[in-house]
């Protein structure tokens, strides 16, 4: 039982991470967005950005972060020297959602009798990690900064005259 | 007990596995023009066509209906949304966005062009504003180069460039002198000017720019022939027939519109054969025919060309110096695919022979400036019927005309140097010195413009131009380019061209029908891309 606890909060913390911000668009109208991707920065020093990829070039890189409602922090911009990029995640897309599965698999192993106790926990995981996997992403070995900026809002680069802390 | 502790540690490792598994990387392409191929060719995305241009102020337009280029006004026009920077909507209709304005373009619907209405565009179209920054993203074998290239009107747009000069020096010991006929209306005034420009990432060495000029009396054309020659002609009798492996193509070859024939290459090999056969009304031509032939080159010379530089890689500096100082290599380099690849070969049916005779090939180098050339005919009177035949490579030539023309004479033009150069519209003395000098170059950069100035003998006598022009010039490395380097690569295509283009085909036909419009729109605007000031 309590292992069985234990498994569903692994998946709710799951789940938890794997949330998706509104201006990602779904896989279907990844080429009508208007926004720029969802990015995830390691840095060097200081604590990770995530957020809107606002601008890259080859010295920088412009994130407008998201709401942490945790830390009660608006969004900011946050503009990033390439040097201090340890490592980064660049996600194009939400990710397809198969919510379905999971009650439907999980029923199903009502028929395995005895290791039902075993393999329904097993089905609610998988099917809901499978749920949450996310496929439209790219990490920094897949990505040259070069590539990453036709991700972002403005893929031309910062418009002359624009004042960034209006994007907020 | 100790079972069920197993069983548990068993799932969960099978648990963290499939979340690895899961949370992976989609198979995508890394490159983003190769991941965003993939986004286009999703089923459900491609039935959906788009276009999102990115403007200079940061607004972007998404247009989801269909939409077109208008090419007079030089502008898109169709129907969506704009967004503003902050990305909130503020405008849904019809739209006609100027293409100046745009940096970027992101598009995945064919772009129907008035040449060929054969081009479709599932890639992004980077403008390449080299202030912004952004220059041929999706493929570097596609950036615009081009050699110095010739105006007569200046504000033409780049399309209707009257001349690319020597266009196959691209190393200075491949220099040499370049005529190209300018096809100018009649003029009776006591100067001519050309502009000249730099529209690419290239230094262009110019060694020599002189006018050819003979004078023409109505009704009345001087054409260039391979070889150099010149011949003064009259009447021209028009195409009435063309047919290639498609079917008739007489609408295309008929009238010097523009509206130009070409073929895309055979996908298992780049050096492949096809056939045109041409008639002609020829009622009252004389014993003494040419055809005429309106031509240029698709984009597969900039594709191999680029790949050899790709191929040199960091290492184009070593390779560079070995063809300058090593004249077999030059001559391999010179001959092997060049060759392979070969000319429009012209055939003449022989009627009393029953076979067809080659007469001569046209071969000039270069996918911007349309080529305007004859070639006379020999032994015309075993044709009555004016059948010609056409032999060329596949996805190789661009045709627009043919037709023939009774030759009269052969002629020698007169050679006429500048009197001034105009730089930003002011004289520019060192630039008249270089190109007067023969032992000077007069270099141009990125962006640079030179109008030449030149006076004609008589002011009330028409003229039939070419340009005369000298020089060599060199592509700047892409940095894409270094990344591909593979001296392996360049061996085989050097050593062995046949294989190669086989072995290449199929890489080229990924890139073949969205090459044109990266092409164009990687080209350099000399009215706001300053390299220096001069």
């Amino acid at each position: 039982m309590k292992t069985d606890i234990l498994l569903s909060a692994l998946l709710i913390v799951l789940l938890w991470n794997c949330k998706a911000p509104a201006y990602l668009p779904a896989s279907g109208d990844i080429v009508t967005n208007p926004w720029g991707s969802r990015i995830i920065v390691n840095r060097s020093s200081g604590p990770d950005i995530s957020g809107e990829l606002i601008a890259a070039d080859s010295l920088k890189i412009v994130v407008l972060t998201d709401i942490n409602y945790a830390r009660r922090l608006d969004r900011t911009i946050q503009v990033v020297p390439v040097n201090e990029i340890k490592n980064y995640k660049l996600y194009y897309a939400r990710p397809n959602r198969y919510w379905w599965t999971i009650p439907a698999f999980t029923a199903a192993t009502l028929s395995h009798g005895y290791i039902l106790v075993f393999s329904a926990p097993v089905n609610l995981l998988l099917t809901g990690l499978v749920t949450l996997s996310n496929t439209f992403r790219y990490k920094k070995r897949d990505l040259t900064l070069e590539e990453m900026k036709m991700f972002a809002r403005f893929p031309q680069g910062i418009p002359a005259h624009l004042d960034l802390n209006s994007l907020k | 007990m100790i079972m069920k502790k197993k069983l548990y540690a068993v799932l969960i490792l099978v648990i963290l596995f499939v979340f690895m598994k899961s949370c992976a990387l989609y198979h995508f392409r890394r490159d983003y023009h190769n991941a965003n191929n993939l986004i286009h060719d999703t089923g459900y995305m491609q039935t959906k066509p788009f276009l999102k241009a990115h403007l200079k102020n940061g607004e972007v337009y998404i247009l989801t209906e269909s939409w077109r280029i208008d090419s007079t006004r030089n502008m898109i026009v169709g129907s969506g949304s704009k967004y503003n920077y902050r990305r909130n909507k503020v405008y849904d209709g019809a739209v006609n966005i100027p293409i100046d304005s745009v940096v970027i373009f992101e598009t995945n619907t064919k772009i129907v062009k008035h040449e060929s209405g054969r081009i479709a565009a599932l890639s992004i179209l980077a403008a390449a504003d080299i202030l912004l920054g952004v220059i041929c993203l999706t493929n570097p074998k596609a950036c615009f180069g081009s050699c110095p290239t010739f105006y007569i009107d200046e504000h033409d747009s780049f399309h209707y460039a009257d001349a690319e000069a020597f266009s196959e020096a691209i190393r200075p010991s491949t220099e040499y002198s370049d005529i190209d006929a300018l096809n100018n209306k009649n003029l009776f005034s006591g100067t001519f000017s050309l502009t000249m420009k730099n529209e690419a990432l290239e230094t262009h060495c110019v060694r020599e720019v002189k006018l050819l000029a003979y004078p023409r009396k109505e009704g009345e054309r001087i054409f260039h022939a391979p070889g150099d020659d010149f011949y003064r002609c009259e009447n021209e009798y028009p195409l009435s027939f063309a047919t290639a492996d498609e079917g008739d193509i007489t609408r295309f070859l008929r009238y010097p519109d523009r509206e130009e024939r070409f073929s895309l290459s055979d996908e298992n090999n780049l050096s492949s054969k096809e056939e045109i056969y041409l008639r002609f009304e020829t009622s009252g031509i004389s014993d003494n025919p040419g055809l005429l032939l309106h031509f240029r080159q698709t984009l597969m010379t900039t594709y191999l060309v680029y790949s050899a530089f790709g191929y040199m890689g960091d290492q184009i500096g070593d390779v560079i110096t070995q063809m300058e100082s090593n004249s077999k290599t030059r001559d391999k380099v010179k001959e092997g695919i060049k060759k392979e690849l070969g000319k429009i070969d012209v055939y003449l049916w022989n009627d009393r022979k029953k076979e067809w005779e080659f007469q001569n090939g046209f071969y000039e180098i270069g996918p911007i400036a349309i080529n305007r050339q004859l070639i006379p005919l020999r032994d015309w009177s075993g044709n009555p019927d004016a059948r010609l035949k056409l032999v060329l490579n596949r996805g190789y030539w661009r045709l627009d005309y043919a037709a023939l023309t009774d030759i009269r004479e052969n002629v020698d033009p007169i050679p006429i140097s500048p009197s001034a150069v105009l730089n930003k519209g002011l004289p520019d003395e060192k630039a008249l010195r270089d190109v007067l000098d023969p032992e000077r170059h007069l270099v141009s950069m990125p962006g640079d413009e030179y109008k030449f100035i030149f006076p004609l003998p008589e002011e009330e006598t028409d003229y039939e131009l070419f340009l005369c022009s000298r020089g060599y010039y060199l592509e700047w490395m892409r940095e894409s380019w270094i990344k591909d380097t593979n001296l392996l690569k360049l061996w085989e295509m050097v050593e062995f061209p046949k294989r190669y283009l086989r072995e290449e085909a199929k890489q080229f036909k990924r890139y073949e029908t969205t090459m044109e419009q990266q092409f164009w729109d990687s080209r350099l605007d000399t009215k706001t891309f300053v390299y220096h000031e001069n």
